[in-house]
């Protein structure tokens, strides 16, 4: 219990009048200073039967909405306080923030109550800017004495509590068709023998084979000679090719596109690494390629691609002016302009000009950074190579066209996709103040992927994967299964 | 753009702001003007009148020092029985700044015989104790005591004494 500076004006009166008594040696004063110290000794009295009785009638709670967010979302905190009776004093019930937390000023998550009042409540945005379990657990209780001579704090338990997690892609979904699928590189079984570690089978010896390659101990156990055959093992060559636009920064902080991208090189990074395959990378930018290594299959490498991948920004120039349209091979354009010859339509003669523009597409992209980046992958291997292109599908000729290259070129390509659609979506939803997952786009954007993907599929030696937030994935995949 | 505030709302805050002049002022300062005037005539009603501005002009119990002031002004040398009456003429306007509104019966008991027994301990360690110092002390002692030991319990009502306190 806190006197207020009413009390020490007051009690400072008492005092005076004592010494006046004193100084007069006249009982008036004294009895004067008496009596205005039994009034605060009274007014106390009722401050502590007060405090009593919100001790003992106020309940509060607090709720979080929502209970899961990133770092740096808001949360909307409500505090609910009330009292089972009213009672006669002045009472505000303060939301007590975790130093962790970007509360607005006390005011804004204060329930105060005027005497006679027995319910409040406060809603107040806070925000998030640190990973961890939060815990609102507790409220600040101030309480004053009816007649404002003395305060109290006193602290109500609550139980409320929100997880904030680190801006990381959470779920990284990578599939085909929405399926998801497992990655394997590295040390590769074969299914054929020759030089290598693994025992793959002995047989009997035949002319030709060396002396090397004799069995001795299945030789002297069966009486005739044997040769022990290895499996062979082969290595690929995985070079890395990242697209690191500006288109890819798409999505909340965090969540971008790259972000998800980023997870998917680091896995193949790890994978290639304990599998011991060569590795080498380029990071291409909006105008040009930003980095490149490689190949290496020093221990160091996988080390400086993961470290670098760890590094990798954005650039910040603006879109790529590659289309976005759907590509059509010139070998389709070609076949639909004899189609219109005959046509003296006005259809006709609008189209015309744009089909008879007989310029290879590879040559319409053949300066661009991913194409060209490609392009040198593919021609740096001599050996089994495995292509790794990833990328979105914001610049489908490019992208297109820089894969026909690679699927002539290399032993085998693989392509990650992450869907425009997915984070063009999240990044509204973000800007918006919601939070949470990643939104799941619209249908037709999806389905307009998911067909650029198949067609990526169909050339040979490619494999084309969606990557995406595996909630936004499974959202997207439930509207198309029930659209059908 | 502010709120409009009723202002027929009366409440703890409002009575004090608005600094209105209580019933129970009314009827301090009534008691006072007669208690003094029978003894001291028109400085007393004076005396009154003075006690009327400070009540209209003031918050809290300031009417109430300005009534004792004004008593030891006009007794040079009050008998126990002008003494007593003063007082309790005085008790309304302390009462009225404790409870703007009209309090409930057990407050105003309270606050009654906390002032009865805080004048009779005064009066009696007045006329026991051979100096006025000594008194003084005394009575600034035994308040001090009494407000300690309330804010002591309501710690301890209020669940604010940790182990290691309580246990000094």
């Amino acid at each position: 219990m806190l006197p207020t500076r009413r009390w020490a004006a007051l009690a400072g009166v008492a005092c005076s009048l004592a010494v006046y008594a004193v100084v007069l040696d006249e009982p008036t004063p004294l009895v004067a200073a008496s009596g205005l110290a039994a009034w605060l000794v009274v007014a106390q009295v009722d401050a502590v039967e007060a405090m009593r009785a919100v001790d003992r009638d106020l309940s509060a709670t607090v709720s979080v909405e929502p209970t899961s967010v990133f770092v740096g979302d808001r949360a909307a905190v409500t505090l609910t306080a009330s009292l089972s009776e009213a009672v006669d004093a002045p009472v505000e019930v303060e939301l007590v923030a975790p130093p962790s937390v970007n509360a607005p000023e006390r005011s804004r998550r204060t329930v105060a109550f005027d005497p006679g009042e027995t319910e409040g409540s406060v809603t107040c945005s806070v925000e998030f800017p640190v990973a961890g379990r939060i815990a609102f657990d507790e409220a600040a209780v101030d309480i004053e004495g009816r007649a404002g001579f003395f305060t109290e704090t006193v602290t109500l338990d609550l139980d409320a509590r929100c997880l904030v997690e680190p801006p990381a892609p959470d779920g990284v979904h990578v599939g085909r068709g929405g399926e998801l699928v497992g990655a394997t590189f590295g040390d590769h079984a074969s299914d054929q023998t020759g030089p290598g570690h693994v025992p793959h089978e002995t047989r009997q010896y035949l002319p030709g084979d060396t002396l090397s390659q004799v069995d001795w101990k299945t030789t002297a156990r069966m009486n005739h000679p044997y040769i022990r055959e290895f499996e062979s093992e082969s290595d690929y060559l995985l070079s890395l090719v990242v697209d690191c636009g500006s288109h890819m920064n798409r999505g909340p902080t965090g969540r971008t596109m790259l972000s998800y991208a980023r997870e998917v090189a680091l896995g193949l990074v790890d994978a290639a690494e304990s599998h011991s395959d060569p590795i080498s990378a380029q990071f291409v930018g909006d105008d040009a390629t930003t980095w490149e290594f490689g190949p290496s299959s020093s221990s160091n490498a996988y080390q400086t691609v993961r470290r670098r991948l760890l590094a990798i920004a954005p650039t910040t120039s603006p879109r790529r002016p590659v289309g976005a349209s759907r590509p059509v091979a010139p070998e389709d354009a070609r076949k639909r302009s004899r189609r219109l010859a005959g046509d003296d339509s006005a259809f006709a003669a609008t189209l015309r000009p744009y089909l008879d523009d007989g310029e290879s597409y590879v040559s319409r992209v053949s300066d661009r950074p991913l194409f060209d980046a490609v392009k040198s992958a593919c021609s740096r291997s001599d050996r089994q190579d495995h292509l790794v292109l990833i990328t979105d599908d914001s610049a489908k000729v490019e992208t297109y066209e820089a894969v026909v290259v690679a699927s002539k070129r290399s032993s085998q390509t693989s392509v990650f996709l992450t869907p425009t659609t997915f984070f063009d979506d999240a990044a509204e939803g973000d800007s918006a103040g919601a939070s949470g997952a990643n939104g799941a786009g619209d249908a037709a954007g999806f389905v307009a992927f998911e067909e650029f993907r198949k067609r990526l599929e169909r050339l040979p030696n490619v494999t084309a994967y969606e990557v995406a937030p595996k909630s936004a994935m499974k959202l997207a995949t439930g509207r198309a299964t029930a659209a059908e | 753009m502010e709120t409009p505030v009723n202002q027929s709302e009366r409440t703890i805050r409002t009575v004090l702001d608005a600094n209105e002049l209580t019933p129970m002022d009314a009827a301090g300062v009534l008691c006072f003007t007669l208690a003094v005037s029978l003894t001291d005539g028109l400085w007393g009603v004076a005396a009154g009148g003075f006690v009327l501005v400070a009540a209209a002009a003031s918050e809290g119990p300031l009417a109430f020092v300005v009534a004792q002031l004004t008593a030891v002004s006009l007794f040079g040398d009050a008998g126990l029985v002008a003494l007593g009456a003063t007082q309790l003429a005085a008790f309304p306007l302390l009462a009225s700044a404790a409870y703007e509104r009209p309090p409930d019966r057990a407050r105003l008991a309270r606050l009654a015989a906390g002032y009865v027994v805080a004048l009779g301990v005064a009066w009696a360690l007045w006329t026991t104790l051979r100096w006025a110092w000594q008194a003084a002390l005394v009575a600034a002692v035994l308040a001090a005591a009494v407000a300690y030991g309330l804010h002591r319990y309501e710690r301890v009502a209020l669940g604010l004494v940790d182990a290691t306190e309580a246990e000094r």
